[in-house]
This record gives structure tokens, C-alpha cells and sequence, in this order.
């Protein structure tokens, strides 16, 4: 690794679409995926690295949510609340259907913090809905007979008041 | 292909990995839990795992969120048992929306131990693991003969899954050797599913209350409150030890001949000294110890160890008399102060602590920082016929702290 220089290292990733991103080596660290492939390539990357599984729009989200939690880190004062109102604002842009591709880039590219910050987002949308909700949101086919349902149902009777109509 | 078919695609990506899901899914409130394992049979498997129970814990915290208290132990046919969590005033039965409980035992059985989410129960012989959260109820097999009634053992559990996995049972019975060393311990370890014996045969003084053991980080601990000895047995080395301070001094004012309460209660002969009793109350990643008379003076002491030699000592955190309280306009001060230690928990930050008494039949927190705030939860308690078997330490043994677990047994 070269030690301070004023010109960060800048490492090329290519998505799906062959759309080209320049990143920070810094920024880079925090993609385990990316980070791992330079490691292997004893640093010695030149050319771009594909990303077979990420989309464009996925991969300018993310990059989107690194730079700025790099940026408040910089500032330890104003960090937190600056963060927290960036989440919330971030969360709430997307869609379900963006949130859940998002997800799945998030854990190909092995982003820890941005990966937990959106497991916990999926959870607070399926909180306290209905079970065909969640079939719903996830694309699951029921595989319960009515009689498996109903015993399910009465055995856990206790937990199921009071669930939010969709 | 098209970007719709590929968002469809990704969807069932998520829903295929298992991975993926429990994070999402540990991140969710217990009834939403229990609830999803409807989705399909493969949530349920999901779920069911004691993976999933295992890593919502690390994900959550083993939060102590609740109380029950069962304070008819004298006459169970007649008791009524109350829940409450500390943030929000409910109570037994509850069928309140939106705020989930946990299911209480049968009347028949009585609550011996409550640890990290499971309790020990017992029903006439027979010994149980009870799950609150799930309501699941596993018989526990006796290491004896059902003949053998000579051992007289006690059970004490240990459950802490972000320490070990599954849970363990000690039981300490007399070993038909010598008198001397006339103790002799078991352990059970779910993982296993069978006892065995652990240790050589130990001595300990008569007054050893080895039927309330209390667990905290990798031990089990037992007070005998005349003696002012603590043993604890280790789970990481499966031995008793005796390597605790003796408990401290009870006050000067005691010791002069000053007035010193009875009580006419069989269990109390261990749990007192002198009309003086101690309980250990974990709290605040601390070892804590509960001194009380049995008027309305407390002192709670913090088990503490010396960074350089690493003796351990109790430290004396708050002393308490709840006559020069706030609480005070809440007592009877008869001779025989009608009030009862239920509990000791965390109180906001900063290893701030609060403590939950009893009095008549009200439960009141009472904030030790500065003795001034406290919280009334009124709940109108069925109390016993004879107060005075409600005094001092004796609640502590009716008061079940309950934490929310998905533990399969």
C-alpha cells in the first residue's frame, strides 16, 4: 500500500450494464467484495473490476450512501444526527422493489454497515403487517394447507391481535 | 432482459436466501416473529431454528424487560399471578392489542428460577423448563431413581445464549460418603441431553440456600446468610468453588440488641440472619447484594475486583431507609413494616440502578441515585392473609424476571 499522497488511488468497477465508476481506494475498503479482489490481485489493479451481479442504479445508490458516511465521519461533531437524518432520507427514496435489489447488491458486494442499515429498513416496512403482506412483498407462495394454517394459527392465537390492515 | 424481469428475479433471491432472511428477520419485535412463521413452512423451519434464537439475541440484547410476581407461594390453588414490563402498565389477563405476553404457568406449578428467558418450574415432583415466550414445557429427567429420596436435591439453572449454547441445570444433593463432604453436584447440558457428575464431594455450611441459586456470566451463585458464606459453581471448569468475600457485616444497630424481626415462615430460616437477609441481584453487568432488615432500611453492595490483585470485595453502593424517602407516604409503620425487595435492574445509563418494592399492594421502582423519583405501578395485588411473611427479602423469591426468548428446549 503507498502511504499519504494527495491524489487517492482511483479503482474502475464495471456493473451489469457496462456502466464504468470511479471510486476512492478509501471508499473501496468498505466493499469487502471489491476489497477482496484487489487483495488477490496483489493490488496490482489496473483495469476495471466487473461486478457480473450489480446494476447501475444499485451501484451509484451505494456509492451515493459510502461517500456520504465517509463525509460526516470527517466531521465527529455534527456526525450522528447528520447521519441519522441522510438514513431516514435514504430509506424513505426507495421504493420497495428498489429497496429489495438493493439489498441483494448490498450483499453480493459485502457493504456491512449499509447491509444492516437496510435489513433493518425491510424490517421496519413488514413490521406488524399480515402474513399475505409479506407473501406479497417477498414473491412467497403459501405452502400451508388451510388445516396446517388454522393449527398454526390457534397455537400461536396470543400473537396475533391486533395486526395493521395493508 | 428487461429491468422489470430482473427485479422479479432479485425478489426471489432474497426470499432463497436463508442468510439474507434471518438478518432481516431477527431484527423484528417477538410477535412479528411469531406470527411470520406462518408465511410458509420454510419461514417456519427458519425460525424454528435455534440458530435464529441464538442470533436475534445477539441482535437484540437479552433485554430484562418484565416481571411476573406470584405472591400467593403460601396457598397456590388461590394465587393470581401478575405480569408487568417497566415501560408500559399492563397486567395479567392480558388480552390487550399490540402488546405481547408472555404465557404464565399453570396454577399447579410453581416458578423456582427465571434465567435469560427460561424458568425452572416445579409441578408436585416433577421438574420442568419452561419457555415464557413460546409457552414450550420440557419435563426435566431426574438424575435420580425415583425411589431414592435420600439425596434431597436442589436445581439451579443456567441459560445465557450469548455465552453457551443450550442451557444447563445443576443440582446439588447429598452424597452418602462421609459428612464431612457431604455435597456433590450434577449438571445436565441440553447440548447433551444427559447428566453427569462433576467435581469431588464438597462441604458447605448448613445454612447454604442451595435452592436459590443465582446465575451470572458463567456461574451459579448460593448464599448462606448465617454463615456469610458464597459458593458459586463454575460452568467453564464444572466445579464448586469458594472464592467470594463473605457477605458483610450486618449493621451496628442489629448487633446491639436492637429489634430484630422474625419471621414466622419456614423458608425464611435461610434467607435470614439475625432479622437480617441477604439476596444476590444481578444488574448492571454487575454482581449486586441486597442487605435489608426487616423494618425499611436496604443497603446494596456491588461485588467489585481489584484491578492489581484481583480480590474480589463488596462495595457498598446505596443505603436506603425508605422512611426518609419519598416513598415514605406509601408505608404502614406498624412494628412489622408491610413492604417486600421484589427486584434489582438497570435504571437509564450509567450503571444507575433502580429497585422494585412492594408495598401493600402497590409495586414502586424506586430510583437509588437520589432516592427521589420512583414509579408507582398499582396493580391492587392479592396479598396473603399474614403480611408479615411478606417482609423484607421473602418477595424476591415471588418475583420472576421475564426476558423475551425464542430458546427451543
Amino acid at each position: 500500500m503507498s502511504g499519504i499522497s494527495d491524489t487517492e488511488r482511483m479503482i474502475t468497477l464495471k456493473t451489469v450494464e457496462g456502466t464504468l465508476f470511479d471510486v476512492k481506494s478509501s471508499i473501496a475498503k468498505d466493499i469487502k467484495t471489491v476489497q477482496a479482489f484487489i487483495d488477490d490481485s496483489d493490488d496490482d489493479v489496473t483495469s476495471p473490476i466487473p461486478l457480473p451481479n450489480v446494476f447501475t442504479r444499485e451501484l451509484s445508490r451505494i456509492l451515493d450512501y459510502l461517500n456520504n458516511h465517509h463525509r460526516f465521519r470527517s466531521d465527529i461533531e455534527k456526525a450522528d444526527e447528520e447521519m441519522a437524518r441522510y438514513d431516514a432520507e435514504f430509506a424513505k427514496s426507495m421504493s420497495h422493489e428498489e429497496l429489495k435489489a438493493l439489498i441483494l447488491a448490498a450483499n453480493y458486494l459485502n457493504v456491512k454497515d449499509l447491509l444492516e442499515f437496510l435489513n433493518q429498513t425491510v424490517a421496519d416496512v413488514i413490521q406488524n403487517k399480515s402474513v399475505e403482506f409479506v407473501r406479497n412483498f417477498f414473491g412467497i407462495e403459501n405452502d400451508y394447507t388451510p388445516e396446517e394454517e388454522e393449527k398454526l394459527r390457534n397455537e400461536n392465537e396470543w400473537a396475533f391481535n391486533g395486526v395493521e390492515q395493508d | 432482459m428487461n429491468q422489470k424481469e430482473l427485479i422479479s428475479s432479485s425478489v426471489e433471491v432474497i426470499e432463497g436466501c436463508d442468510g439474507l432472511l434471518t438478518e432481516i428477520l431477527v431484527r423484528l419485535p417477538l410477535r412479528d416473529v411469531i406470527t411470520f412463521k406462518g408465511v410458509s413452512k420454510r419461514w417456519l423451519s427458519l425460525i424454528s431454528d435455534p440458530y435464529f434464537s441464538r442470533r436475534r439475541a445477539t441482535v437484540q440484547g437479552t433485554r430484562f424487560s418484565g416481571l411476573i410476581l406470584d405472591p400467593e407461594v403460601v396457598n397456590p390453588q388461590h394465587r393470581e399471578l401478575t405480569f408487568f414490563y417497566f415501560n408500559k402498565k399492563i397486567r395479567r389477563p392480558c388480552r390487550r392489542r399490540r402488546i405481547f405476553c408472555p404465557k404464565v404457568p399453570d396454577n399447579c406449578s410453581s416458578m423456582l428460577q427465571s434465567c435469560n428467558g427460561l424458568m425452572l418450574l416445579r409441578r408436585f415432583s416433577d421438574m420442568f423448563i419452561y419457555n415464557p415466550t413460546t409457552g414450550d414445557k420440557k419435563p426435566l429427567l431426574s438424575p435420580f431413581p425415583s425411589f431414592d429420596e435420600s439425596a434431597s436435591p436442589e436445581y439451579s439453572l443456567a441459560f445465557d445464549p450469548l455465552r453457551f449454547l443450550g442451557y444447563k441445570l445443576i443440582c446439588i444433593f447429598c452424597g452418602k460418603s462421609s459428612k464431612k463432604d457431604g455435597y456433590q453436584t450434577m449438571i445436565y447440558s441440553s447440548e447433551s441431553g444427559t447428566w453427569k457428575h462433576c467435581g469431588s464431594s464438597f462441604s458447605a455450611p448448613l445454612d447454604m440456600d442451595f435452592a436459590h441459586g443465582v446465575y451470572f456470566k458463567d456461574s451459579v451463585y448460593w448464599i448462606g446468610n448465617r454463615s456469610k458464606t458464597t459458593l458459586r459453581f463454575d460452568l467453564k471448569t464444572e466445579c464448586v468453588k469458594d472464592d467470594m468475600p463473605p457477605l458483610p457485616p450486618a449493621p451496628q444497630y442489629l448487633k446491639v440488641g436492637g429489634s430484630s424481626y422474625w419471621v414466622n415462615v419456614r423458608r425464611s430460616l435461610k434467607l435470614a440472619y439475625n432479622g437480617y437477609g441477604y439476596i444476590l441481584a444481578p444488574a448492571c453487568g454487575y454482581m449486586n447484594l441486597i442487605g435489608a432488615d426487616f423494618e425499611f432500611c436496604m443497603r446494596v453492595f456491588r461485588l467489585m475486583e481489584d484491578n492489581y490483585s484481583s480480590s474480589k470485595s463488596w462495595v457498598l453502593m446505596h443505603s436506603v431507609d425508605l422512611r426518609r424517602t419519598n416513598l415514605k407516604r406509601f408505608l404502614n409503620t406498624g412494628p412489622a413494616g408491610n413492604y417486600s425487595i421484589l427486584h434489582l435492574i438497570k435504571d437509564g445509563e450509567d450503571d444507575e440502578m433502580a429497585l422494585f418494592v412492594q408495598i401493600d399492594r402497590k409495586v414502586i421502582a424506586l430510583r437509588l441515585k437520589d432516592h427521589t423519583r420512583y414509579d408507582v405501578f398499582d396493580f391492587d395485588l392479592k396479598l396473603q392473609k399474614d403480611p408479615r411473611s411478606f417482609t423484607g427479602v421473602m418477595g424476591w423469591y415471588t418475583a420472576f424476571e421475564y426476558v423475551e426468548s425464542l430458546a427451543c428446549l
